[in-house]
């Protein structure tokens, strides 16, 4: 069965017809082309496929995008303003917390969210906070050293 | 994954009336269990319910003797709750340990509780809560208590056309709870086995006591003879060797793939002693 869906993702409204089986994650690739999403296990325990719905850092291999009907939608591709990338992202490449690639939006977007949430966080609440995201390359403590450094730099662009 | 109808109600009643209607119908809360079935095809229906907007069933308040959360609660809604803090903190220490971020802002207690996994976390401590289900249906609401809710692994006495409305228990503010789980790594693991013990404590003396276990039998087990042995003790005057007899007879494990009996018996004990150890901290 075949439905229109109206998603505002970053910022831009679609009206998109997709099939009810649909998972969110694939008709934001493959209809939509925001190919930072990426897909990895597909049952919601790697976290590439992390994006923010409604506010909330979720897996998008688990929703359908029927579901999604009527939700706003921030990808990796909506997080810089413009030219200039996001204290987040900035800090992944200023650290080395990048090395493939794969892990990494999903792992800016649940940061993103977390440090909404949580402007001061411990390393331990860190390492929650990444908990349902996997990285098979960089090993982790260049992400903390990033998303430390991160939660500093935008807590100090809040206060100037 | 097999093609089915999506159907999202406009109101409860309504909802109410498509369970009548249609058959072959299952209920999408968060998804976060029913979607992986779906996709492995262990379930094929021809219809799917989304509920996930009707924000009635997404509140969760005080009335007064009783706390009362509603089925569509998420498990980060819990953790995020004041009242619940308050008066069941044991239910968000189970929360906090489910999945992962992502899975907490998502899954739904209602789709812990239906899904019915004797490894669901928030159970143990709903039983110790002495929890009652509110369902509801085309034909009125009924309330059912929490032990006997169960039927085995995957199953419940809920009706096809029935929707778990909310979850109600009374106020617990003086008890001391504790849930530990173990499982092979801190997130992103099914529980190889957990355990709940709500307690009334005074002077070093177990006044109440109420334990749970959790993936140690085909639905959660109550731990009578474990209550019975520490009830009215000085928590510091029972040996180790006694609750480990008395853990014994009240679980029975089997082994798969997360475990072996032998082990959940061993380890399931060790909970036990750490949560008196707490409690005897407190
Ligand atoms: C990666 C991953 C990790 C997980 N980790 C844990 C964990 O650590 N601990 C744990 O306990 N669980 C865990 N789970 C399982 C799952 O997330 C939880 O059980 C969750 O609470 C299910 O809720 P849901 O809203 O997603 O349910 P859904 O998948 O939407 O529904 C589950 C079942 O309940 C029925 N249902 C849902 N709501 C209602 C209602 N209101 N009335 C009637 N029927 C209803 C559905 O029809 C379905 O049969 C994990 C799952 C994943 C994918
Ligand atoms: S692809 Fe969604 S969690 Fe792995
Ligand atoms: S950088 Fe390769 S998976 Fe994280």
């Amino acid at each position: 069965m075949e439905h229109t869906i109206k998603l505002k993702v970053n910022g831009i409204s679609y009206d998109v017809r997709v099939q009810s089986k649909r998972s969110l994650l694939s008709v934001l690739r493959d209809d939509l082309g925001y190919i930072g999403v990426k897909e990895g296990c597909g049952a919601g325990e790697c976290g590439a496929c992390t994006i923010i719905m409604d506010g909330k850092a979720i897996n998008s291999c688990m929703v359908l995008a029927v579901e999604a009907d009527g939700s706003e939608i921030l990808t990796i591709e909506g997080l810089s303003d413009g030219d200039n990338l996001h204290p987040i992202q900035k800090q992944f490449i200023e650290k080395g917390a990048i090395q493939c690639g794969f892990c990494t939006p999903g792992m800016i977007l649940t940061t993103y969210e977390f440090l909404k949430r949580n402007p001061d966080p411990t390393e331990d609440e860190i390492k929650v906070a990444i908990s349902g995201n996997l990285c098979r390359c960089t090993g982790y403590v260049q992400i903390i050293e990033a998303i430390t450094a991160a939660a500093k730099e935008m807590k100090s662009n809040k206060e100037q | 994954m097999k093609k089915f109808k999506y159907i999202r109600p406009n109101n409860l009643k309504d909802a109410c009336s498509i369970l009548k209607r249609e058959n072959d119908i299952k209920i999408l809360a968060g998804g976060t269990d029913l979607l992986v079935q779906i996709k492995d095809r262990m379930k094929t229906p021809e219809n799917l319910l989304d509920i996930t907007y009707l924000s009635e069933l997404r509140v969760i308040r005080n009335n007064s003797n009783y706390l009362e959360i509603g089925a569509l609660s998420t498990h980060q809604d819990i953790i995020d709750s004041d009242l619940v803090s308050n008066n069941a903190g044991i239910l968000q220490q189970a929360c906090i340990q489910i999945g992962s971020p992502q899975i907490r802002n998502r899954g739904t207690i209602g789709g812990n509780i239906i899904n019915a996994s004797p490894a669901a976390d928030t159970l143990p401590p709903l039983f110790t809560l002495e929890s009652e289900l509110i369902l509801i249906s085309e034909s009125g609401e009924r309330t059912v208590k929490i032990k006997d809710f169960f039927q085995g692994p995957g199953r419940s006495i809920i009706e096809p056309n029935e929707i778990l409305k909310s979850i109600r228990f009374k106020k617990h503010s003086n008890w001391l709870g504790h849930f530990k789980k173990l499982a092979s790594r801190k997130a992103l693991a099914i529980s190889k086995l957990s355990v709940a013990g709500l307690f009334l404590v005074n002077n070093g003396t177990i006044d109440q006591a109420r334990i749970a276990f959790g993936a140690v039998g085909p639905t959660i087990l109550i731990g009578k003879d474990t209550v019975a042995l520490i009830l009215n003790k000085k928590i510091s005057s029972i040996s180790e060797k006694e609750i480990s007899d008395a853990v014994i007879k009240d679980i029975s494990p089997i082994s798969d793939l997360r475990s072996t009996q032998e082990y959940r018996k061993a380890i399931t004990t060790i909970l036990v002693q750490r949560i008196l150890q707490n409690l005897m901290k407190a």
